[in-house]
């Protein structure tokens, strides 16, 4: 954060953030109420993506792995949240349950997962994907296997529509205050070389672990409203490699390790998906596939 | 567990075995001369196999004419997509291409997936009912069978010819060993790595044929078993293909064994996890020396 020696500036700089933002909070409210339930679900949608990307970013931009494991915590969260409700406890207690149980969960496979660096991390999380999708799947005695879980009805949209809002706007402030903090600058002395930082005296280990936690959490309570909000959950699409990627994308679309980069490409993927949804929905998959060739090719020229 | 019973169940884990092995195989070549990890590699399989099948629909004898014409276009189709994504970034990154390459190579296995589903337009392709049983005194082994384990018995083998005989096979080889050394006497990087990938995929098309006609295949079947082939050849470390062929060879065997007390799904589960222990234990690779050693040595 930049210091301001005068209080006065201070509470000036924080009205000039906080205006827009609270016109832009009662906007997004009232949508649902103007436009109707395919609004209120395009923009449920859009805030989801928007928490996605940014909590995907603290690995893949800030820290700039290539993780592919993103999809494991939305499906984590989406099944937890999923079976607290369906032992009827409200949301909100059901969201909690989710963020508590993802926490040491994410603390966990971080002391494997970061043994591992570049491609091998990547190939590695895509596997703790597949692994989790095929658990659930087997699980069926639990989790009802491929053919998923039915929720009880969503009596009140509403509400999951004003969590996702909190949520995704908790997100970018986090992630801003983030980008600001020595945590974010140690995240990217790691980014641009890991030796470097450890012998500068980073805790390399503990800072990274911290990232996946901070990226980990907000997916996991993103699954659990996207499932409170469809009713249903199934393996094939909670455990999706879409999960991982969609926000990928978004990240790396742009600018990773900013705010604005993954929060641009957030709406900007999340528009033209709804595009492709209503008009070629069997070229949904190559769409992804296009932009990560290009994407690809872009990062072998940079490096 | 009696002799018989185990005798077959060895026997369907072989061929399990050399499936993944074909698959690891390719993969390490491009591994090993292109420092790629193909994720694409699953799909051209998936591709292949569907192909295959309509082929076989259309023309019920060509069995033996598509086992040949199948890998070779898609062998073609594997060096047009090396020429048309792959060797520009390849030559234009100075650094690690890793990383980029499996962006790319992730974005086509996508392209791959959808054009399968949309080419094909179904689920499910299996040829495994077209050839009869043979009985070998105790043991039932199903005609199809019979005749892959024939075929890749005899593919292994001119693999291997063809690597330690040929000049493009020792080019190849040298490459792998040592890309500065190779270089130094005067082995053409692009011509051969256009070639590895070229062979890589025809490999892949063959291992989709032999998928096909033992088992079914599903056109979202192409990263999983990537992903366990690419594990194996992580494990195995770059330089050898005598390594990845016997661990995907031993991934087979091991699969099919827990698969009799367990069951298919445990089964898959069990190798995905125990291939990402032994990653998250020697992610440089089981047989690969310490780092600094290696670099004492240099």
């Amino acid at each position: 954060m930049v210091f301001f020696p005068n209080k006065q500036a201070q509470l000036k700089r924080l009205s000039l953030t906080l205006i827009p933002v609270c016109g832009l909070v009662a906007t997004l409210l009232f949508i649902p109420t103007i436009w109707g339930e395919y609004a209120r679900i395009f923009v449920f949608t859009i805030l989801l993506y928007v928490t996605m990307a940014l909590s995907y970013d603290v690995v893949g931009g800030l820290l700039g792995y290539l993780y592919l494991g993103h999809g494991l915590f939305f499906g984590l969260g989406a099944y937890t949240t999923a079976m607290a409700l369906k032992y009827s406890q409200p949301l909100l207690l059901a969201l909690l349950l989710t963020a508590c149980l993802t926490l040491p969960a994410a603390a966990l496979l971080s002391l494997p997962l970061f043994r591992l660096r570049g491609a091998v991390f990547a190939l590695a999380t895509l596997g703790l994907l597949v692994l989790g999708g095929q658990l659930t799947k087997n699980l069926s005695w639990w989790t009802g296997g491929a053919a998923g879980l039915s929720l009880p009805p969503n009596h009140d949209p509403m509400l999951t529509y004003f969590l996702s809002l909190i949520l995704s706007f908790l997100v970018v402030g986090v992630h801003r205050l983030l980008c600001g903090s020595r945590l974010g600058l140690k995240l990217n002395s790691i980014r641009e070389s890991e030796e470097m930082a450890e012998s500068v005296g980073i805790n390399c280990g503990h800072v990274k672990r911290l990232a996946l936690i901070f990226s980990a959490v907000p997916a996991a309570l993103a699954g659990g409203l996207h499932a409170r909000e469809i009713s249903f959950v199934i393996p094939a699409e909670a455990f999706g490699l879409e999960n991982s990627l969609a926000p990928l994308l978004m990240c790396l679309l742009l600018k990773p390790g900013t705010t604005w980069g993954p929060l641009l490409g957030a709406l900007i993927l999340s528009a033209a998906q709804e595009f492709i949804w209503t008009t070629l929905p069997s070229f949904r998959l190559s769409l992804y596939g296009i932009l990560l060739i290009f994407i690809g090719i872009q990062r072998a020229r940079q490096s | 567990m009696d002799l018989v019973t185990f005798t077959q169940l060895l026997l369907s884990g072989l061929l399990l075995g050399g499936i993944y092995a074909m698959i690891a195989v390719g993969l390490a070549l491009c591994f090993g001369v292109l420092g790629l990890l193909n994720l694409a590699h699953g799909g051209f399989l998936v591709l292949a196999g569907f192909t295959f099948q309509a082929i076989h629909e259309f023309w019920p004898t060509g069995i033996l004419p598509g086992f040949i014409l199948v890998p070779l276009v898609f062998a073609v189709l594997g060096w047009l997509t090396f020429r048309c994504l792959l060797q520009a970034p390849l030559k234009r990154s100075s650094g690690d291409f890793l990383i980029p390459a499996l962006l790319i190579t992730l974005g086509l296995a996508f392209i791959l997936e959808e054009g399968t589903l949309t080419l094909y337009d179904r689920s499910m392709a299996g040829l495994m009912s077209q050839f009869g049983t043979i009985k070998l005194g105790q043991i039932y082994l199903p005609g199809s069978r019979l005749f892959v384990l024939i075929l890749m018995l005899a593919i292994s083998a001119a693999l291997q010819v063809w690597l330690s005989r040929t000049d493009s096979g020792r080019r190849l080889r040298a490459l792998s060993q040592d890309p500065t050394g190779a270089a130094l006497v005067g082995i053409s990087l692009t011509r051969v790595t256009g070639v590895a990938f070229a062979m890589a995929t025809g490999l892949a098309a063959l291992a989709g044929l032999f998928y096909v006609t033992l088992f079914t295949v599903s056109p979202h079947l192409g990263l999983p078993l990537t992903l366990k082939a690419l594990f194996i050849v992580v494990i195995s470390g770059s330089g050898s293909l005598t390594r990845p062929l016997i661990g995907g060879l031993a991934l087979g065997t091991l699969e099919t064994m827990l698969a009799t007390p367990f069951g298919a799904h445990w089964a898959n589960l069990l190798s995905i996890g125990l291939l990402l222990a032994f990653l998250c234990w020697r992610p440089q690779g089981l047989f690969v020396r310490k780092a600094s050693t290696v670099g004492h040595e240099v």
